[in-house]
Order: C-alpha cells, then structure tokens, then sequence
C-alpha cells in the first residue's frame, strides 16, 4: 500500500521485479508494454520466466497500442478487499490490444461495459503510482 | 487403455455444517473412518492413501491414525475442486496395476468456519499464495481487487453470453433444481430451505452475473471414499465400478483473463476423452454429478461434454429435465449449491449411493451408469464415469 493524497492504492508485490519491472515502469509513465521474446518474437503476456513457443529465456519490452477492445469484464457489486469497498459498482475489463489482453479497472459506469465496445488506456493517479491500468470508452 | 479394474467400496461423510470445533483434518480422518466402515474393512486394510486437495491429513496421519502397518502408495492431487475426481482415477490406476489394494481418497473444507472465507471483504493478497499462477495474483489481479473465484469465473460467464447469447434463465433452472434435491437430503445443509422463482430472482448480484444463489455454499465438512482393486472385496455386492476416468487443462491455466478463448477448460478437454475410454454417449447417463461452484459453470459443462451445443444448455436444462424423473437428474444430493462444499467429494459419493441404490427419497430409479465431473482452480477438468 502507498498513500498518495490519503488514498492508499493496492500496489503489485514486485512492481521492480524482473518479471512485471518493465510493464510497471512504462505504466508510471503513460506508455504499455509487453514482453516479447528475443528468440522467437512471440509476444508473452502475463509474464513468464520461459517462453512457452521456443523455451527462450531472453525477453525485451515492447510497446503495444493503448486502445482495443474489451474482451470480456467483470462487475462487481461486492468488494473482497478494503480499498475497493466504497468504489462499489466497480469494473474490470480485459483489453485486446492486438498482441496481448490487458485487464485494467474500467473508469465510468460499470454496469455499462460490455463485450466489444472499443476503449483507451487512462493514466489516472492509481496507474500513475504503479497500482493498476485503467480503461475508458472511446 | 488398459481397462480400469477398480470399484468404489465404502463412502463417508461428516455432518455439514455452518460451524464446527474441529479441524479439518479431524473432519477429514473422520470421514475417513467412516468410510472404512462402509466398506467393511479394518482402517488398516488401507494401503494407499490419496489426499485431494488439501494438505492435511497428511498420509502420515493416516497411517497413524488408521495403524496402517505397510502404506504402499500415496499422492497429493492440486487441482482444487476437480482433485476429487482426479484423485478417484488415480486410486483406480493405483489398484488397477496392482501398486495398492485399497485405497483411501479424501478431502474436506471448513469453508465457513476459518478466519477468511473467500466470500470477505477483507482479502489480503497473501491469501491466494496457494493458488497457481501467484505472480499473476499478486501484481496483476490483487491491485485491480480480484480475489474470489466469483470474481474468476464471472469473466468466462460474461463471455459467454456475448459469444452465444445463451439464456441467463439457465442459471435459475439449475439452482432451483438442485435445491429441490437438497429438499430431499437429510445430509444437505439446505436440506429444510425451499429456493422459490421469486426467492432467487429477489436475490442481490454479488457479481455479475452471478445473484447470491448461483455461488456454491461456504460449509463445514468433509468426506471420503475406498478404491478398492476389483478382485478384493468382491463379497461386498455394493461395490460399483469405476469404468473411465480423465483430466484436463486448459489452455494458460493459471490464467483465465488471457486464455486464448475463455470458454476452452479442462473439462473440454477430458469430458470427450473420459466417455470415448468407457465406450458411452452423454444420453447414456443415467444422472450426473456435475461440479457446481457456480451455477453457470454446469451448464458450461453440459455444452463441453456433448450434451448440447454450447449456448443451448439453458434450453437443455428446462422442462425439468435436470430434476428427478427427468431425463438426466443433475446433482441429486443438492451438491455444492445446496448440499455442501465438499470440493466436489460429495458428488463422488453421491454417485456411489445412486449406483447402489441407496439414496432414499432422491433415488434415481434403475440408476446404472452416472457420470461425475471435477472443476477446479482455473479451470482443471476431472471426469468419472461410474457404473454398477
């Protein structure tokens, strides 16, 4: 947990960590990157120590687009953790960019996501502090 | 495949229950027990043990507990709900070979009486460690408030009504049905509550599109069964047989929100395999106990296993057909909607009382052939065909 302006966002375990270091990092500064493996270019998302393609071991960080679609989402109208108890309805929508699904929290009203609408990555402060993505409609 | 020579030859059960002092490895041991004396074999006849799921009991445990004098074989199953029927088909492999004789499987859960349960508001991100998948858990799912298997499947369900505009009203017909079982289940944590239309339909969505009533129970108990080789005990006449067994996985299995296409499970996998090993079609089945943590994951089922297309389970399930008396009666101990969370271990035993013909009231008549499914984690599949 990190308090910025008294609101303490849940933040990942290893946000420096080999595996998520870069994903969080480019988030901090408005840009969304995936692994890509160095020996067979598959792109790899989550990531994983192995390439599942080729078993390589050597990765790079790539950009990939900050809009696509809403794969599928969830709406929940019961937390299961502290800091979402007040932010009830809340979504979160997986994203097809193109090479990779991204889940993100969906910012707007929750009940009107569905399947297919088109969205765009927002850096708002939660992303900017390195807790989690969120998504817009386009 | 050689063919599998293993029955099922006792089955136990504790109370369930909303509270209990005891730990789950005594409810577990207990259960344990009492299936030993089902069968009608000392607890040191045992010479196999397979835990499933749960790490304790460990087979230490049993062997302490049950004086076995010379344990020849265990192993522990982690697939979450579908390790039950997972841990079955290895117990039946185990006698099969000749590796063991008689073998223990047995899991338990009090669900309701530990410090967390997984329907809090109060998760801490060192809960789900012991899921796979952790880094995906811990900096991925953990920040955007992802916790509870609720939470997991409704992103499949949701999917699944965009791709197929498949009926919600399914989800209904199968909690109102199987508490119907559970009515007649004097074992059944909701064995005395009637669920009505309007009971369900009042009911609060905790998480789309899953209401109050589509999500399994959080109770107390455990239970248990014996795989016996079929040559042994073969006095005992109410022994059924374990005709087929299989597991599957889906595609990225520790990660439903990146799975290539959400609807590919385990259970599309090993539901075909299982029935083409035993030589039976799906309208061969005289019941089914299909893994129920959530309502729509058993129509889901249905569609993967070949009873209808997928998005046509809705209109499969109506008319009663899922009910006693109909063509196909699903869960008829109330399973874990209506009777216990179990793990799925109760379906197991259940499908044994049916093939026996010793389930009272919920009787399923000249049950011969019952079909019994595991759903576990992200989505492991575990299938067992089981005949008399």
């Amino acid at each position: 947990m990190q308090t910025t302006a008294g609101v303490e966002y849940p933040l990942p375990w290893e946000a420096e960590g080999e595996l998520y270091g870069g994903f969080f990092r480019a988030m901090k500064e408005k840009k969304l990157y995936a692994r890509k493996c160095c020996s067979c270019a598959a792109w790899q998302w989550p990531p994983r120590p192995f390439c599942r393609e080729c078993q390589s071991t050597e990765f790079k960080w790539e950009e990939v687009p900050d809009h696509g679609t809403v794969y599928t989402y969830t709406v929940m109208y019961r937390a299961f953790s502290e800091y979402y108890t007040d932010k009830l309805p809340c979504g979160v929508v997986v994203v097809d960019v193109g090479p990779v699904r991204l889940p993100g929290r969906f910012l707007g009203h929750a009940e009107d996501i569905e399947c297919g609408i088109t969205v765009k990555a927002e850096f708002d402060e939660q992303a900017l502090t390195g807790s989690s993505l969120a998504w817009v409609a386009r | 495949m050689t063919q599998l020579k293993a029955q099922i030859t006792g089955v136990g059960e504790t109370a369930y229950t909303r509270g209990t002092d005891r730990s789950e490895r005594d409810q577990i041991l207990d259960a344990s027990l009492t299936a030993c004396a089902d069968a009608g074999i000392e607890p040191k006849a045992i010479d196999g043990v397979v835990m499933a799921w749960k790490d304790s009991p460990t087979n230490e445990d049993v062997v302490n507990t049950f004086g076995i004098e010379d344990l020849k074989y265990h192993a522990h199953v982690h697939i979450g709900g579908a390790s039950p029927a997972a841990a079955v088909l290895q117990a039946a492999m185990a006698v099969t070979t000749g590796v063991a004789t008689r073998v223990l499987v047995a899991t338990g859960w009090n669900a309701y009486s530990t410090p967390v349960r997984l329907s809090s508001g109060a998760q801490e991100s060192s809960n789900v460690t012991n899921m796979p998948g952790k880094e995906i858990r811990q900096n991925i799912e953990y920040p955007l408030g992802l916790f509870a298997p609720m939470q997991w499947y409704s992103f499949h369900a949701n999917r699944w009504f965009y791709e197929y505009e498949a009926d919600p009203k399914g989800m209904e017909t199968v909690a109102l049905a199987t508490r119907k079982h559970a009515n007649l289940n004097p074992n059944a944590y909701m064995g005395g509550r009637t669920l009505t239309s309007d009971d369900y339909q009042a009911s609060k969505y905790l998480v789309k599109p899953f209401r109050l009533f589509d999500i399994s129970l959080e109770t107390d108990g455990a239970a248990a069964v014996i795989v016996s080789a079929a040559a042994v005990d073969s006095e005992s006449s109410r022994g059924v047989s374990i005709l087929s067994g299989s597991e599957g996985h889906a595609d990225a299995p520790d990660d439903i929100l990146a799975r290539p296409d959400v609807l590919n499970m385990g259970i599309t996998k090993a539901g075909p395999r299982a029935l083409e090993l035993a030589g039976v079609k799906p309208d061969d089945f005289d019941f089914a106990q299909i893994y129920d943590c959530f309502t729509f994951i058993v129509l889901r089922q249905l569609e993967e296993l070949g009873f209808c297309q997928r998005g046509e389970s809705s209109d499969f399930v109506a008319n009663g057909r899922i009910e006693l008396g109909g063509d196909l009666p699903l869960n008829t101990h109330g399973g874990l909607l209506s009777e216990a969370h179990v793990a799925g271990m109760n379906h197991v035993v259940e499908a044994v009382r049916q093939l026996r013909g010793e389930a009272g009231e919920r009787q399923v008549h000249g049950a011969g052939l019952g079909l019994v499914t595991g759903y576990g984690d992200f989505g492991d599949g575990s299938v067992l065909v089981m005949g008399r």
